[in-house]
């Protein structure tokens, strides 16, 4: 009889779980769903705060909030932060712009050609562990401390997601698809666009996500090095002057910055990959 | 003419196909039945050309099928392969020539019962819906052979009786040599001038049974019945 009753219970359990794993419904509140995702780093801002004034860190170790708000909105009144903040941004974006072109370049020629794919994937594959900040050197060497040398770094920072995740999207296409396309007498080119590409687009979008999360990654190590502006040299600049609210604060633009690239794309994402999940 | 001689196809260590001589003549419909499992679908991707290595010899008007298949055989495979980011209109217009019309593709759509689906994606139709959608796209073609894996097995009664009769008149229209692969003896007999009763593991031909009725046929004929308990028979059911 026990073992009866256990076995009930435990399927019931898994029933209400399965049902609370499925439910991706607005919660009963009635909030939306994403401002909940701000009430807990609220709740440690105001943690963060009253740390701060009861004395547990001290503001030259850890600044308090409003402390890092008035020194970035003194430095944009100035109008010193938007220098920084708009070079760092455009590094990322010509380093995703060159990153994310190789990516489809590389990635395409790979997958379709299983020659190319032979000679290229090995290295490609044993390049994309060589950290970040192993290159700094070597490209400060080859290009100077100019701006190429950055944008390159950046760029192979988006290139390695692009062409692992497009190579691979249009090596794993669908042969049923592809039987089709054979079947119909659709030309290469046109099997190419109404097919091959489509199909792969999802996966490139996964790849451009990871791609464009690297470069935040990878600006920080080319700023931090060699650089005169930036929002990474701010946050060097702060650690030499020891100010915690100007490190804090830029690693705070950091995280909002890619954050909301992030939602960029993957609003892009969502646009372009319109049919299915 | 579309032509098999002793055809053997193995797939790793399962025979699917032994010794197979089948053919269907120009203007000919052919149903095949036989058991799951017995190679129906593997003959019809041997004469689409999309089996590259087998014994035997296959071809299509003459024209050994090995490489790549003849460019002017239309298929309508057993699963729908429908392009999911393609719009119904756009999957049929896979099967036509570029520079087709719209309104020739609406018309088609329209032939197969979907007449205001065609901007819906393939996620939103039904499986009987995106089966039509496929056989649409292979007749599109207007191609002198059609070869059709059970084309109406996802269609309810009715919706199958009226694709049945479209098909026959594409078949008219472009007198078209056609191989259909069914489970249904009725649909078999009732659209075939002959029908090729496959059996066993691996696939033979058991049975080759003529059609004696011109067409319009009535479903009801004494004589397809009749046919009908052949076939049945040969299928050993
Ligand atoms: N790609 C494949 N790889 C290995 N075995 C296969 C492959 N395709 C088919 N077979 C085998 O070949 C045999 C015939 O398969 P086939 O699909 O032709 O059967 P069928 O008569 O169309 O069956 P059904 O009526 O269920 O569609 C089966 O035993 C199957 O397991
Ligand atoms: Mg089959």
């Amino acid at each position: 009889m026990a073992t009866v009753e256990d076995h009930d219970g435990v399927t019931a359990i898994g029933e209400r779980l399965t049902a609370w794993v499925r439910d991706r419904s607005p919660s009963a509140i009635g909030f939306p769903r994403r401002a909940l995702g701000l009430v807990v780093p609220g709740l440690l801002v105001v943690g963060w705060h009253l740390l701060i004034t009861q004395g547990v860190f001290q503001p030259h170790q850890l600044p308090a909030p409003m402390t890092v708000l008035s020194t970035f909105v003194a430095m944009g009144a100035s109008g010193e932060l938007w220098g920084h903040l708009s070079v760092t941004i455009q590094r990322v974006a010509f380093g995703v712009l060159f990153g994310v072109s190789a990516g489809i370049v590389f990635g395409t020629i790979t997958g379709l050609f299983g020659l190319a794919n032979d000679l290229l994937d090995p290295l490609l594959q044993s390049m994309k562990n060589i950290p970040s900040l192993a290159w700094v050197p070597l490209f400060l060497l080859w290009f100077g401390i100019g701006e190429s040398a950055k944008v390159t770094l950046i760029a192979l920072g988006a290139f390695f997601p692009v062409y692992l995740n497009l190579s691979t999207g249009i090596q794993g296409i669908d042969e049923d698809l592809l039987e089709v396309v054979e079947v119909y007498d659709v030309g290469r080119l046109e099997t190419l666009r109404r097919v091959v590409f489509p199909a792969a687009l999802p996966n490139l979008l996964v790849g451009i996500r990871g791609g464009v999360g690297l470069a935040w990654m990878f600006v920080v190590a080319a700023e931090l090095i060699a650089a005169s502006q930036g929002l990474g040299f701010l946050l060097s600049d702060g650690r030499v002057l020891a100010r915690p609210d100007i490190i804090v604060g830029s690693i705070l633009l950091f995280a909002s910055l890619g954050n909301l690239s992030d939602i960029g794309v993957k609003a892009l994402q969502r646009r372009l990959v319109y049919w299915s999940a | 003419m579309i032509e098999t001689r002793s055809l053997t196809k193995t797939y790793d260590d399962t025979v699917a196909l032994r010794e197979v001589d089948f053919a269907a003549d120009d203007g000919e419909f052919v149903s095949v039945v036989g058991p799951s499992g017995c190679g129906k679908s593997t003959l019809l991707r041997v004469l689409a050309g999309l089996e590259s290595g087998f014994d035997g010899t296959a071809s299509i008007d003459g024209t050994p099928v090995n490489a790549g298949g003849s460019d002017d055989v239309g298929v309508v495979f057993q699963d729908p392969r429908l392009l999911p980011w393609a719009t119904v209109r756009e999957n049929v217009r896979i099967g036509f020539d570029e520079s087709v019309t719209d309104d020739r593709i609406d018309d088609l759509i329209d032939r197969v019962g979907l007449d205001g689906f065609e901007m819906a994606l393939p996620e939103e139709l039904s499986g009987g819906m995106a089966q039509r959608v496929a056989l649409a796209r292979g007749l599109a073609y207007g191609p002198q052979a059609l070869l059709l894996d059970e084309p109406f097995s996802a269609l309810d009664a009715l919706t199958k009786v009226e694709q049945q009769e479209f098909l026959l008149d594409v078949r008219d229209d472009i007198d078209a040599t056609v191989v259909l692969v069914t489970h249904d003896v009725e649909e078999a007999v009732y659209l075939a001038d002959r029908v090729v009763v496959l059996g066993g593991q691996p696939g033979t031909v058991v049975a080759d049974v003529e059609v004696p009725l011109d067409r319009p046929r009535d479903r009801t004929d004494e004589r397809l019945i009749e046919t009908r308990e052949r076939v049945t028979d040969a299928l050993g059911v």
